[in-house]
């Protein structure tokens, strides 16, 4: 017998050894860090004060360091106008969800709010729509031109509104909105063109929503054409797995693009303003077919069963079949569907990933920047209306 | 008791460079640096930043862990490591 041979006791030992290596680590990973990503979730879901103040003073003071009309200044027209409007607009409706929650808080916001809305209405922040319209279409819209950019704008400004009845762009407001519902209403299809040639489903959605959120506050009963809306678009624009898809022909049905978990989360925040059925069943295809969990964190696949791609400036990364925009835009679908489990796994990811920082009380993204960070605004105050 | 004690200096130190490193990227705007200035600097501090994070969040509660169950293990249960 070879008496450097490990005995039978020897080798029992280095087995419960290893056993207890892996429990402890599979243990360690299964609940320690679910602990130390999500603690803050709750407080968030709920609508805590000292949290959406935070998180409110973050972008506040991110927003306030612009010093030009645009935030981001590339050689990319579309992107810095756009980026603008997002930025802006995302803002509004971030501070607009916190003021209505805690109403005490509105003489600290409602004035960055409507300095926000005055930036967003000025046809200089995106004025890549007047380059390819000939105008923009907070001056003028041509009968047959879609302008649902504006969605994003009128959204905006339906939001300061909704906390501050008089501010100055009122009768924007009321422009907008009726010449966007008179296209959206008379479409066949339930789409209108963001560009020239160019018709993005999720666009659609903003300016439904603004549309809806518009009607709200005024008090008009739209319910019918709504209705009626609402059946053209899901039967035009929802695809596999109920996913929205992101881009189709203009004045047709014919897909252009996959259908994506970034579009059809953020469709399903901004529809909650106008058809919350309707917002509803894209929040249950992001959980029934989008979603995906490992000890506890969960993230959103960016394309259907059958679809394969690398996203885009909407989509952000996708890594492993998920993507930062489906999952970071999934967080407001899980807020306005009141889904608290969605939003915990959710939200351990974003601050695994985000890089939670706290200084001087406000708290932001340090991984999001000035547009990251007004998205997430929007995402994680969003409540259903 | 010492992989215990190195365990700590370790994630100590790991937790001391990640703050030092979120408070300068606080003051920033890491898609302005990389999409505007192309700065890769950016980019990699970024990179740093989330390496450390994940490190700090899955790696270090895992290890610390199983210094101290193993010190347990070898104290109580008799195992000569």
């Amino acid at each position: 017998m070879n008496k450097n041979a490990p005995s039978r006791s020897e080798e029992g030992r280095r087995l419960r050894h290893l056993a207890l290596f892996v429990v402890t680590v599979l243990g360690a990973l299964a609940s320690l860090p679910r602990v130390l990503c999500g603690w803050r979730a709750d407080a968030v879901f709920e609508g805590d004060l000292a949290a959406q103040r935070a998180l409110a003073d973050g972008v506040v003071a991110q927003v306030q360091r612009r010093k030009a009309v645009h935030y981001y200044s590339t050689a990319d027209a579309r992107f810095d106008g756009q980026s603008a409007v997002a930025i802006d607009q995302m803002a509004l409706m971030g501070l607009s969800q916190i003021v209505a929650l805690h109403p005490e808080l509105g003489a600290a916001y409602v004035p960055v709010m409507r300095t926000l809305a005055a930036h967003l209405a000025d046809p200089r922040t995106l004025d890549y729509a007047r380059r390819v319209y000939g105008h923009h279409g907070v001056d003028a819209m041509g009968p047959a031109e879609g302008h649902a950019y504006l969605g994003y704008i009128n959204l905006g400004l339906g939001m300061l509104r909704a906390v501050d009845p008089n501010m100055p762009l009122v009768a924007l407001h009321d422009q907008l909105s009726q010449r966007l519902a008179d296209r959206l209403f008379a479409s066949k299809t339930g789409l209108i063109e963001t560009y020239p040639g160019e018709t993005w489903p999720p666009d659609v959605a903003a300016v439904a929503g603004s549309v809806g959120l518009h009607a709200a506050l005024s008090g008009r009963d739209r319910s019918a054409e709504i209705a009626a809306w609402s059946r053209r678009f899901a039967a035009c624009a929802i695809g596999a797995d109920g996913y929205l898809v992101q881009r189709v022909q203009s004045g047709s049905c014919r897909a252009l693009d996959a259908p994506r978990g970034s579009g059809t989360a953020v469709a399903a925040y901004f529809l909650s303003f106008i058809d919350s059925a309707l917002a509803r069943r894209l929040h249950g295809a992001l959980v029934s077919s989008g979603e995906r969990t490992l000890f506890g964190f969960g993230a959103i696949r960016e394309y259907a069963r059958g679809y394969a791609g690398r996203g885009d400036l909407n989509a952000g990364p996708v890594v492993l079949g998920v993507s930062v925009g489906a999952t970071g835009f999934a967080l407001g679908a899980a807020g306005v569907a009141r889904d608290r489990d969605l939003f915990r796994e959710l939200y351990r990811t974003l601050d695994l990933f985000g890089a939670p920082s706290n200084l001087s009380g406000a708290d932001t993204f340090v991984v999001g920047g000035t547009l990251g960070n007004a998205l997430l605004l929007a995402m994680l105050t969003a409540r259903p209306r | 008791m010492k992989p215990v004690l190195r365990a700590v200096l370790v994630c100590g130190s790991a937790w001391v460079v990640y703050a030092l490193l979120l408070a300068h990227l606080s003051q920033q705007d890491p898609v302005f640096g990389f999409l505007v200035g192309r700065d890769w600097t950016m980019a990699l501090r970024v990179l740093l930043l989330l390496v450390l994070r994940l490190f700090l969040v899955l790696c270090a509660p895992a290890w610390m862990l199983w210094r101290v169950v193993s010190f347990v293990e070898q104290r109580w249960l008799g195992r000569r490591p």
